[in-house]
């Protein structure tokens, strides 16, 4: 897990009056407050464009709890921080969403949001006390994760993640997320997660034999945008600070992404390799992504922005929402 | 015994009506009551499936007679009604309340008046004497050969039976007048007749079932008034399936019926296979709501369907509901009204009763096939269209089978569902997990030639190239597999083997029941039904895991497949279009597929589809300890294995790991 900055926006699908997500909240609402009725199911909204392009924007493609890599075929889920099946008022809030793999969302959280032992989740009416709720699961955006409350040990036989903070809260909150996202314990993610650190180490000797290019390439993979990025910057920090990337860098590899991507999604079209409905959720994905950076880019300005992708991107990405 | 002097009474019933069983106690217990002191009240069973020899004496003999009505089984009251009406016995129906809607409509069509009584929950019907018809008399010696039966069969049946005769009613006709009319013809004609083939429909409870119940009314008088010992009724059972054990022995009691089946058409509808198009579910085991069209346009070849998604998600119920609404109320009964009432959904928001509607495609047209099953009465038809007990009647001859998860074959016999419909123990392994395959005898002691050989057409297809060099051929009537010089029975198959083996012979063997006049093996893509396959995988070898839907398409493209698997391998068999994800949490129940995951691998298959983790609990455990502070080498080590490094590697693996951390952290990296 890793401290994510959730970027100012507010998205037509959950915003407009004719979203869709906008009207399923609206329906939800009034169902409560004329029958107390909450509901049972819901339309999967929040897997519009827009939204996704804005969790691809936060993200990067790595699972918001896990860290792992999303490969592209696995776009992953769209999840709900707060359950939707009790937390019925949250389902169609921006706030409320992190993009995870389906492995941490499906088969490891579900529905389930732990809290402190004793203590009910809030309902409709104590919607505003959310802040004070006692959570036992760490959160993204709101917690200070690297540095505060998660460390990986890129230095252990398996790179553990350990607790690294005094503060008891905070504590017991890291313990669980730990415990619960199985992040010393899933098979598949510690191997991948050694992989990544010991691919590093690898790098780290090659610069060490004078090669240049593979000081660029760890640095890359040191982005908080990339998958177990924490585990590297980590590392660097401990072994090569110069070599650590800067915030503006990191987010300009992630754009240079997104903006290959959509070049690459052209071309394959282009060719007749790709089509069909799925080329234009993609591309109008990737484009939302790359809006919502430049509406609340996280460092640097939205001229930056500009100047990276060139002027005719410029032009599509500003007319998205206006 | 009778003594001198004294009245009976005798109350007739169908056995094979299960409410019958519930109600014949009250009945008796009325039918004492009313008759009065020193009337003797017997009862007596009989079915139209049933041969009729007792019957007739028992109610020429009686005083009276009590029909005791069963909605269930209107077919055999109407028959009893005929023999009793037409010996000139006072014929009372006795029924419940709830009962009673079917027999008013059928008296009111018939019979000018008749009167009703009520007795606690039962209602007693009487015909009024003035209401009887004078039954013509014979005027010539018994001839000839006479058909009581819809005039849809009329034309098939001319052309092969030129000399026989058909009588029929017409089914405009709603006044007793005209009725009436229809009846003294028929009888006319039936006092002539030497003998009289009935072509028994399967009678739903709906108006058009009227009609049937007229022409079981007219078997029956025809079976009383028969004067001579070699008149005999022939029941023949339309809508049963040809070719089973069921017609032998009914072959055996009509004789000189002995080409029965090239009498009997096979199909109406040739070509034309029913075809299922959609299901709707309310309220159905944990489904609340579900809906589903069976339309997607693959690009792939054949009809199939696969339901996925995690445990509990309700796979195995849809095809449940599916068999349910395919075989329709009186064979769903079959199963049990216990089993069908424990199918209703229970807990917040459930409304007490289970829906279950199917659309089919029928004869080319399309049909809504509706079901409720409810406490009160287990199964019934509910609200939809006419055309489906039609359908419910056809399918009986055509190809469906259902294979529930734990289907399979070993070297005993199981009997306990041999007195069910054929149709119902098609699909019982669907519902009852211990069941054996409906064709298990044949798998066990051979069978007709023909049916083995299209047996092993299908699967020497779907066996190709097995890494068991396994090779079926059919041995002195039985089928057996050579494998490297030994000789193996259908039940001593690998494990990985005999399970899809042992559904695809059944599959085999059942179109041959259905198709008796086959004396060939035929080519297997001439097949044509639905089949329900649970959990297709299931003990299902690797190799066939991945080549199994593949080389079924190719080899069996006429069936409708609708399968649930939890196989990555097989999953990634299917185009988008065929895969049906089952998740709760989306509205509808299905979530939408957004992709392609035939370029899938299994990981991804299991993560991103199933939502399953791709690994081994061992592993886990083993991890759970290193987070807990032990030792993390022997972790370490397993983790560093892979295809590429085998256990020396990654050894070396390690400790270069290691040696690179202890330099880097000595003298930072420049």
């Amino acid at each position: 897990m890793r401290t994510l900055r959730r970027p100012t926006v507010s998205l037509p699908t959950l915003r407009d009056a004719a979203g869709k997500g906008y009207r399923a909240a609206e329906r939800h609402r009034n169902a409560w407050e004329e029958s107390g009725t909450t509901p049972s199911s819901f339309g999967s909204h929040w897997n519009e464009p827009d939204v996704r392009g804005a969790l691809y924007a936060m993200h990067g493609r790595s699972c918001a709890y896990c860290q792992c890599a999303l490969p592209r075929n696995d776009r992953g889920d769209v999840e709900h921080f707060r359950p939707k099946a009790h937390y019925w008022w949250l389902a169609y809030r921006f706030e409320n969403y992190f993009l995870s793999c389906s492995l941490c969302n499906r088969i490891l959280k579900r529905e389930i949001f732990p809290l402190v032992a004793g203590t009910q989740p809030l309902t409709y009416a104590q919607a505003s006390q959310l802040a004070t709720e006692q959570r036992l699961l760490l959160d993204p955006v709101d917690d200070l994760i690297a540095g505060g409350c998660l460390r990986t040990l890129w230095d252990h036989d398996v790179c553990k993640v350990v607790v690294d903070t005094e503060d008891a809260v905070l504590s017991a909150r890291a313990t669980e997320t730990i415990r619960f996202f199985k992040l010393n314990t899933d098979p598949a993610l510690v191997k991948e997660r050694i992989g990544v650190v010991t691919g590093a180490l690898d790098l780290l000797e090659r610069i060490d034999n004078g090669d240049d290019q593979a000081r660029e390439e760890v640095r890359r993979r040191a982005s908080r945008f990339a998958p177990h990025g924490d585990a590297l910057r980590q590392m660097l920090a401990d072994l090569a600070p110069h070599l650590l990337p800067d915030e503006e860098q990191e987010l300009r590899w992630w754009v240079d992404e997104l903006v290959a991507d959509l070049a690459l999604l052209d071309q394959l079209e282009t060719n007749g390799l790709l089509v069909g409905e799925d080329v234009e959720r993609q591309r109008s994905e990737l484009c939302w992504a790359l809006h919502v950076v430049w509406l609340d880019p996280p460092v640097t300005s939205r001229a930056t922005i500009e100047s990276w992708i060139g002027a005719a991107l410029t032009n599509t990405i500003r007319a998205l929402d206006s | 015994m009778l003594a001198r002097n004294e009245r009976s009474a005798l109350i007739v019933w169908d056995p094979t009506s299960k409410r019958a069983h519930g109600q014949i106690g009250q009945i008796r217990d009325l039918v004492s009551e009313l008759a009065g002191e020193g009337v003797q009240v017997e009862t007596m069973m009989s079915s139209v499936a049933l041969p009729q020899q007792t019957l007739i004496p028992a109610i020429r003999e009686a005083d009276e007679v009590w029909v005791a009505w069963s909605e269930e089984g209107p077919l055999t009251s109407s028959l009893q009604l005929g023999v009793a009406w037409a010996l000139g016995k006072p014929v009372r129906l006795v029924s419940r309340f709830a009962e009673a809607p079917f027999m008013r409509m059928l008296l009111a069509r018939m019979f000018e008046e008749t009167s009703t009584a009520e007795h606690g929950d039962l209602r007693v019907f009487q015909i009024d004497d003035e209401s009887r018809i004078e039954l013509g008399s014979a005027s010539t010696a018994p001839t000839g050969t006479f058909v009581v039966g819809s005039r849809s069969y009329e034309d098939h049946l001319s052309g092969i039976r030129p000399s026989w005769r058909f009588i029929d009613f017409d089914v405009e006709n709603t006044t007793p007048e005209a009725v009436q009319r229809d009846l003294v013809t028929a009888f006319d004609s039936l006092r002539q007749a030497e003998r009289l083939v009935w072509i028994l429909h399967h009678a739903p409870a709906t108006d058009d079932a009227v009609i049937d119940c007229m022409r079981a009314f007219v078997a029956g008088c025809f079976l009383a008034v028969s004067n001579t010992a070699a008149q005999v009724l022939h029941v023949v059972r339309w809508s049963t399936t040809i070719g089973l054990p069921e017609l032998e022995s009914l072959t055996s009691v009509i004789d000189g019926f002995d080409d029965l089946d090239t009498v009997l058409p096979r199909d109406e509808h040739a070509g034309d296979a029913l075809v299922v198009e959609s299901i709707r579910l309310e309220d159905f085991k944990s489904i609340e709501r579900f809906q589903l069209d069976f339309d997607g346009e693959s690009s792939l070849t054949g009809d199939w369907t696969c339901l996925a998604g995690i445990n509990g998600a309700g796979k195995s119920a849809i095809l449940q509901a599916l068999a349910i609404g395919l075989m329709g109320p009186t064979l769903g009964l079959e199963l049990g009204s216990e089993r069908m009432r424990s199918m209703i959904r229970r807990g917040d928001g459930a409304s007490g009763r289970a829906r279950i509607e199917i659309g089919v495609r029928h004869a080319g047209r399309p049909v809504t096939l509706s079901v409720r099953l409810s406490e009160r009465v287990g199964i019934e038809a509910h609200a939809g269209d006419g055309g489906m007990f039609r359908v419910w009647d056809d399918i009986k001859n055509e190809l469906f089978v259902s294979y529930g998860a734990t289907r399979n074959l070993s070297s005993y016999r199981d009997t306990r569902y041999s007195g069910l419909d054929p149709l119902v123990r098609r699909q019982m392994t669907m519902f009852d997990p211990l069941t054996q395959i409906a064709s298990v005898e044949v798998l066990l002691d051979g069978g007709r030639p023909a049916a083995l050989g299209t047996v092993v057409r299908v699967l020497e297809a779907v066996l190709a190239d097995n890494e068991l060099a396994l090779v079926p051929r059919v041995d002195e009537g039985q089928l057996v597999f050579d494998q490297d010089g030994a000789r193996l029975r259908t039940w001593e198959l690998p494990d990985g083997f005999r399970s899809a083996i042992t559904w695809l012979a059944d599959l085999c063997v059942t179109w041959h029941e259905l198709h008796p006049e086959l004396d060939e093996p035929v080519d297997p893509a001439t097949l044509r039904g639905i089949v329900l396959l649970d959990e297709l995988d299931l003990h299902l070898h690797p190799s066939l895991q991945r080549a199994l839907v593949p080389r079924l398409r190719e080899v069996l493209p006429g069936i409708q497949w609708i399968v649930t698997t939890h196989s990555p391998l097989v999953l990634s068999s299917f185009d988008r279009h065929e895969l049906v994800l089952l998740d709760r949490d989306v509205e509808g129940g299905v979530r939408e597929l957004d992709r392609q995951i035939l370029s899938f691998s299994t990981d991804q298959v299991y993560e991103w589809l199933m939502g399953t983790a791709p690994h081994s609990a061992a592993m886990e455990k083993k991890l759970e300890k290193v987070a807990a502070d032990g030792d993390a080498t022997e972790v370490a080590l397993l983790m560093y294995q892979s295809e590429d490094l085998d256990e020396d590697k990654a050894r070396q693996k390690l400790a270069h790991k290691r040696d690179l951390v202890k330099k880097f952290k000595n003298r930072g990296v420049s």
